[in-house]
């Protein structure tokens, strides 16, 4: 599994998914959550973190810049093309998790989940990362 | 041709209630059981969380109504807190179940040839808070209930003019 220690960014428009995300990754042990609205400040939050994010952890729908559009900044930019990233959405139509695959996706959550469904991604997630 | 109310009542029992079961049982771990509200059998609500519908054919809504104390606990319960109020830190909670709903149903839905479009949540919040329908609108009513209480489900479509 991450090292506990590891900043994960928790991106999601609506506050309660937020808190969800939040919530199963205090329950994984880890305690440095960092939290964004949208892509374009889950971008700015990503480029600014002291020390950096280990993990990203974003929703596909927001609103000025989708999950899907800050998956495709982040893996443009050389610093960031190895950082695990974890789409959590409702959104469960295959043409959008195969333009989240081939935009490098690590893993791909469906909403509704349980706090195990994410435990068991994040820790395949982890293991891909550490190969 | 199928009616407008047919057309609803079977996106109701094909779409809306296998979702809203599938939901409710995985993010807040509650088992819900459904009935269609009869007539005047409503309690009084305090939060409405709702989203349009809009397709080739219909236009219309969906939506959750919550009486404050079911919201509380159900909110409660899905994230882990102890909240006595409904407030911002909280009421969202309304908008985003009901968006993993609709979401889990439209593909569903699209499967039975239609074309609903994706739609962000509204949350009305206020003592007896109502819904309005035009006379035009084919509304279905339906009652949820669980171990934290009643709340509702109201889908309704009008078909669009040509």
């Amino acid at each position: 599994m991450f090292d506990p220690k590891t900043r994960v960014l928790i991106c999601d428009d609506m506050m309660t998914m937020r808190k969800i995300i939040g919530k199963v990754c205090k329950e994984l042990g880890f305690t440095d959550l960092t939290e964004a609205v949208d892509g374009n400040l889950g971008w700015a939050a990503l480029n600014q973190a002291t020390p950096p994010i280990g993990l990203i952890i974003s929703d596909w729908n927001m609103p000025n810049c989708t999950g899907l559009e800050f998956l495709k900044k982040v893996r443009a930019d050389a610093k960031f093309s190895k950082l695990p990233f974890v789409m959590v959405t409702a959104e469960a139509e295959q043409h959008q998790i195969l333009d989240a695959v081939k935009s490098g996706v690590s893993s791909y959550v469906t909403k509704p989940f349980t706090a195990e469904t994410l435990k068991d991604k994040l820790e395949a997630v982890h293991k891909k990362h550490a190969a | 041709m199928k009616s407008t109310l047919e057309t609803l009542a079977e996106i109701s029992t094909g779409c809306w209630a296998p979702a809203l079961k599938n939901v409710l049982l995985i993010q807040v771990g509650l088992k819900i059981e459904l009935k269609v509200t009869p007539k005047g059998d409503r309690q009084r609500v305090d939060l409405i969380a709702s989203m349009p519908i809009e397709s080739k054919a219909f236009h219309g809504s969906v939506a959750l109504m919550f009486p404050e104390k079911t919201f509380l606990q159900l909110s409660n319960k899905m994230l882990g807190e102890d909240r006595t109020s409904i407030s911002e830190e909280n009421i969202d909670a309304a908008g985003e179940l009901l968006n993993i709903i609709f979401a889990s149903a439209r593909t569903t839905v699209n499967g039975l040839g239609h074309d609903f479009q994706p739609a962000i949540p509204t949350l009305v919040k206020g003592i007896d808070s109502q819904l309005f329908h035009s006379s035009a609108e084919s509304v279905l009513p339906i009652t949820c209930l669980c171990e934290l209480g009643v709340f509702y489900w109201e889908s309704s479509l009008r078909p669009r003019k040509p």
